[in-house]
């Protein structure tokens, strides 16, 4: 029992060391920045929103194009601009994802009452 | 024996005759439900201007705007669009390179405004009048138009014009027409996009009240007068390209002309003008 305990851990500790590493050896290349990582990830969000939106019918109109701006930003280094680009467009896509929500349980609350 | 096929025979009759009594009654649902739905949407409209009368609706925001209706109909007596409508006359009785035109697909020399938009059993859609035009030409061996303007829009209103006077009679018979009446009327009363908008919110609610310098129109009539000649355009378009323009507007993405969307769109709303008379093209600005 206490051998398998023994085993857990120092897989564990293993796993922890590979990850600090990597992390470790990206950073310091400069080839791939913590901010970067974090812009990526939003851009891919927003991204995975305006789908989810577009497949009930609710897309906005410029949150694919944001999308786009942001993609430009980050390819040329303008991490700021990218990163605001980004979150404007994710909360354009949960809003939309919402909006239609909302609306397909209650949009007959909008018809005028006889 | 035979007592007992004689029996299985009469249940299954009886079967039979309960399930088509049970069509005959959904069927006459959808005809009840959209007929409380016409008469719903024409009492907001009565009581939001009563001074108006019911065959007016079909000219539009001109119906409640007495000063820009009397430049509309001086307008009217050169109207813009006459050049589109004489192209379309052209086009309309221009051979297809198999020697076929239109007419031998569009009925009655092309007096067809007032069948379109139907809902086609057999493919299991809503046809516009636009849609049938491409179809024609497919079937022809011609190559279909593009759906917001050009040479499209110049056929439609050749076709409304010719059609002038003939009523709005759409009709909801079947499952599949209730379907895509209640897809469009869903449509239009949800709200969309960067302002939270619906068809129903500037069309309805404020129909009558003033976006900047216009006035909103009111819904009922809206698509009997299309295509138009809009001056913001500077030519004739479809009914498509103006909801596409609506979308935007309101900071929507908008749908394809002739996308399921807007065809269900056109077909709820062109349902409500029932009773109206089909009266395109027209000018606005």
């Amino acid at each position: 029992m206490d051998q398998l305990h023994e085993n857990k851990e120092k897989t564990m500790i293993s796993r922890i060391l590979f990850v600090a590493a990597l992390i470790a050896v990206m950073l310091s290349t400069g080839e791939l920045s913590a901010e970067v990582i974090t812009t990526k990830v939003l851009i891919e969000q927003a991204d995975a929103a305006r789908k989810e939106a577009a497949s009930i019918g609710y897309e906005w109109r410029d949150t694919a194009s944001l999308i786009t701006k942001a993609k430009e930003a980050l390819a040329n280094g303008q991490e700021e601009d990218a990163q605001k680009l980004a979150r404007k467009a994710l909360i354009e896509g949960q809003q939309a994802l919402e909006q239609g929500r909302l609306m397909s349980k209650q949009w007959e609350i909008y018809i005028p009452k006889s | 024996m035979k007592q007992t096929l004689f029996k299985r025979s009469l249940a299954l009759l009886l079967v039979l005759v309960a399930m088509m009594a049970a069509r005959q009654v959904v069927a006459a649902d959808f005809q009840a439900n959209v007929q409380t739905d016409i008469k719903v949407f024409r009492d907001f409209f009565a009581a939001r201007f009563p001074e108006v009368k019911f065959a007016d609706y079909a000219n539009g925001v001109y119906a409640i705007d007495a000063d820009a209706c009397q430049q509309w109909k001086e307008i009217e007596e050169f109207p813009p669009y006459s050049i589109a409508v004489e192209d379309g006359k052209v086009l309309f009785e221009k051979p297809f390179a198999n020697g076929k035109t239109y007419t031998a697909y569009f009925q009655n020399g092309g007096v067809v405004r007032q069948n379109y938009p139907y809902y086609d059993e057999k493919k299991g859609t809503v046809v516009t009048l636009e849609m049938a035009i491409n179809e024609c030409r497919v079937a022809n061996g011609e190559k279909p138009l593009e759906y917001k303007g050009g040479d499209i829009a110049k056929i439609s209103a050749y076709m409304a014009f010719i059609s002038r006077g003939k009523p709005v009679d759409v009709k909801v018979e079947s499952e599949g027409a209730y379907k895509a009446y209640m897809k469009g009327k869903e449509f239009f009363y949800a709200k969309r996009g960067q302002l939270n908008m619906s068809c129903a919110g500037c069309h309805v609610k404020y129909a009558g009240g003033w976006v900047r310098s216009e006035i909103l129109s009111p819904a009922l009539g809206h698509t009997t007068h299309f295509p138009v000649f809009r001056s913001k355009w500077g030519e004739i378009g479809t009914l498509h390209k103006r909801y596409g323009g609506c979308s935007d507007n309101i900071g929507a993405k908008s749908f394809a002309a002739q996308s399921e969307e807007y065809r269900n769109l056109e077909f709820f709303e062109t349902v409500m003008s029932n009773g109206l008379s089909f009266n395109g093209p027209a000018s606005r600005k």
